[in-house]
């Protein structure tokens, strides 16, 4: 089933930021929303993890979720500047949403650092990461929790070019490799390409289009 | 302490995103919102707007009816016009002399590396901890017999002491964020060093210096104990003349409106600072200091000649505790096992420094319950307007009791908290809890800035995560502001065990602290006794600094920034 957005809007006092937007993502996809800054996507991205108060439906495999509280939502929100936690070390970061739920698990933490290529980095101090690195942790943060969906908002933004381009292929990787259902935001129609399996373009805070991205058995990277 | 300054609120109104907000609603949210604002409030109102309402109150409506002629009685007074002339004349001109001698320690401290740095960052930290007795005994013991002794450059002399560390870290936390590459700018576009310090680093650093001299003229213009012990009879400022109005003459009218003339000023300058705080840029960044060069060696001679100046009050101190009658000896330690000469005391200093350690400890615990709710309160930014003018409101009111006579907070409780179902009067619990009301300002003032840089962004990184807000709470902003709170509430105990003004109304003889008796026997006949109080100040500012170190060393550095 997926997730199901049904008249979506979000307003800041007259500023609709995002307008009556309907859309289904089935489980199992990648999805990218492409558009220009001020274009409402980030903000609809805040809204399905329960950040921003909007109008209209946002359900989970049929299930409604509008009065579901933002931590109970199963929705991993990873951030376009990591948003590590500077108190804690990779591995505090990364296992932080197990401590949540009752469960410490150190070799699910190990698991998911060899996954995004940070193996035996756990015990580093993440202000001593690189921005390619932090980025790094922060995805396997956001997928140590397994979220049932997981909100990408411009995770790969802050990064120069060529990293962005060799992480976008990771990131592609990783996701298709934990099966997760997962909204890419980002600016870059290249790194959508590369990421997603369909990208619709949002053009303030309208969707406007939805199209599938082309076969990816040659890689544009 | 740019930290204390910097009021992060990242509102762009274009961008909803960066739009800070208090995350989850509903009912158990309102709820905890209101236990969390009615901690503070309630301590503040009951211990705090009460006893001083009610004083005022007592001043201003003798029959009931505001005795608008009785006001203008004192006030026309030629002694309170003196007296609050002299307050304001002097916290001045003494703002300024630590203004010009505390730039360069925080020029040398904030840019360069050098051999006893660490060694002078903590020289300079020393005397803003001491207890204001101490620091008054310690200027007696170093002006006796010189002709300066019961003068009133004694009095600046003491309040430029304890007030340089004001400046070193303020200015110079903002100093270390400035970027030397300005200069260095400024410098290659043909500017020689004095110019590039007017135009360039001098006019950044504005809000901060600003800041700063108005935080030192609060000390100055407040400062009870030093300028009880080395004023006297001779030289009145508001804060003793309130004392001696309310405890030797029970003049309550006078009282009062000294009190109210006293809390205008503070209120003024505390809106002025609120501004520059609003005014000054958020800049989290700090630039690591460089080693010394030839032409900077003048501004390092000059600041640790500051701060060798700053350590011979303490020598005398020191010195004057191991003179006896019968020449240098450790007599008048052994003394502080007795209850005095002649038993002036009803303890011993021994007991003494013991009621201080537990009043104290008490005190820090009230103050850290309060001044960290109301910290986590006052680092979240609310979407209304209106809850957002509330909280500025409590930011402003807990700072009140900085500005507000410790001697109005100390006589206000005795007359208030006398009547069931607060018959407090008997009970000792009267002395840690005004102690917590001075601590409560200095630990939100710590506690604040690091729970603002939490961002709210992170909480939101959190809950997406799975925490419930209970759990942000205590994995995020006080997982972040350990260390913080570890300083502050070294910062509370020193704050505590220093108290005077409201503690010497408060403390019964069976149950005095040590600041108390040390005044009490300054005060008495026999040269065994005031060679008792010295040895008994030197004992306390011995345990004050023993915890300053430990706050020292875990690195927090808006620590005695204010």
């Amino acid at each position: 089933m997926g997730l199901t957005l049904t008249d979506v809007s979000v307003r800041f006092g007259d500023v609709v930021a995002v307008d009556d937007v309907s859309l289904e993502i089935p489980t199992g996809e990648v999805f990218a929303l492409l558009g220009a800054s001020g274009s409402g996507k980030s903000t609809l991205l805040r809204a399905i993890a329960g950040l921003e108060p909007c109008s209209g439906d946002i359900a989970f495999d049929g299930e409604s979720v509008v009065g579901t509280p933002v931590h109970k939502r199963g929705f991993a929100l990873m951030f376009q500047d990591g948003q590590l936690f500077p108190h804690l070390d990779v591995a505090g970061n990364v296992g932080y949403a197990l401590r949540v739920q009752g469960r410490r698990d150190d070799a699910r933490v190990a698991d998911l650092l060899d996954l995004v290529g940070l193996g035996g980095f756990g015990r580093r101090r993440v202000t001593e990461l690189s921005g390619g690195e932090q980025q790094r942790v922060a995805l396997a943060r956001s997928l140590a929790a397994d979220p049932r969906l997981l909100l990408l908002d411009e995770p790969l933004s802050a990064l120069d070019r060529e990293l962005r381009e060799r992480l976008a292929l990771d990131v592609r990787r990783i996701l298709t490799e934990a099966g997760t259902t997962a909204i890419l935001v980002t600016h870059d129609h290249a790194e959508a390409e590369v990421i997603a399996d369909r990208v619709g373009r949002l053009d303030r805070g309208r969707l406007v289009s939805v199209s599938a991205t082309p076969d990816r058995g040659v890689e544009p990277a | 302490m740019p930290q204390l300054i910097r009021r992060f609120r990242a509102s762009r109104p274009g961008d909803p995103s960066h739009v800070p907000r208090i995350a989850g609603s509903g009912a158990t949210h309102a709820l905890a919102w209101t236990l969390g604002i009615a901690v503070p409030v309630v301590f503040v109102g009951v211990f705090f707007a009460w006893p001083v309402a009610s004083i005022v109150g007592r001043g201003l409506f003798p029959e009931g009816a505001f005795d608008l002629a009785g006001v203008l009685e004192v006030l026309g007074r030629p002694r309170t016009q003196r007296i609050i002339g002299f307050t304001i004349g002097m916290a001045a001109l003494a703002t300024l002399i630590t203004l010009v001698l505390g730039m360069p320690v925080a020029a040398a401290l904030s840019r360069l590396r050098f051999r006893g740095r660490t060694v002078l960052r903590a020289v300079v930290l020393v005397p803003f901890v001491l207890p204001t007795v101490v620091v008054g005994i310690a200027f007696r013991a170093l002006l006796r017999e010189t002709p300066l002794d019961g003068t009133f450059v004694a009095i600046l002399m003491a309040l430029v002491f304890f007030n340089i560390a004001v400046v070193a870290r303020t200015v110079g936390a903002s100093w270390e964020s400035l970027d030397p590459r300005q200069e260095e700018a400024a410098r290659v576009l043909g500017a020689g060093p004095v110019r590039v310090f007017a135009t360039i680093t001098l006019r950044r650093l504005g809000p901060s210096i600003a800041a700063a001299a108005s935080v030192v003229f609060l000390f100055c213009s407040t400062a009870f104990g030093t300028v009880l012990v080395l004023g006297g009879a001779r030289y009145a400022t508001i804060e003793t003349e309130i004392w001696l109005l309310t405890t030797q003459f029970l003049d309550l009218r006078a009282a009062s409106v000294l009190s109210i003339a006293q809390l205008v000023v503070i209120v003024a300058l505390l809106v002025v600072t609120g501004r520059i705080r609003a005014k000054a840029t958020p800049e989290k960044r700090s630039f690591a200091p460089r080693p010394p060069r030839r032409h900077d060696l003048p501004l390092i001679a000059v600041a640790v000649a500051v701060g060798a100046l700053l350590v011979v009050p303490l020598v005398a101190l020191v010195e004057r505790s191991l003179r006896t009658r019968d020449g240098y000896g450790f007599g008048n330690y052994l003394a502080l096992a007795s209850t005095g000469d002649r038993h002036a005391l009803a303890v011993t200093a021994w007991q003494a420094l013991g009621n201080s350690l537990g009043f104290a400890a008490a005190a820090t615990g009230v103050a850290m319950l309060v001044g960290l709710t109301a910290a986590v309160l006052l680092s979240r930014t609310p979407r209304s307007p209106g809850a957002r003018r509330a909280l500025d409101a409590l930011d402003g009111v807990l700072m009140l009791p900085l500005g507000v006579s410790a001697v109005t907070v100390g006589f206000g409780f005795l007359i208030t908290l006398n009547t069931p179902p607060l018959d407090l009067r008997t009970s000792p619990i009267l002395v840690p809890i005004a102690q917590a009301l001075v601590a409560v300002p200095l630990v939100v003032r710590t506690l604040l800035p690091v729970l603002r840089s939490v961002g709210s962004r992170m909480r939101d990184a959190a809950a997406t995560l799975g925490a419930p807000p209970w759990r942000v709470l205590l994995t995020i902003d006080l997982g972040m502001s350990a260390r913080a709170a570890l300083a502050a509430t070294g910062l509370a105990f020193t704050v505590a065990l220093g108290e005077f003004g409201a503690t010497t109304f408060l403390s019964r003889p069976d149950a005095a602290t040590l600041p108390v008796i040390i005044y009490r026997l300054m005060g008495l006949p026999g040269g065994d006794n005031a060679g008792m109080a010295v040895a008994a100040s030197v004992v306390l500012a011995a345990v004050t600094v023993a915890v300053v170190a430990l706050v020292e060393r875990t690195r927090v550095n808006q620590v005695g920034a204010f």
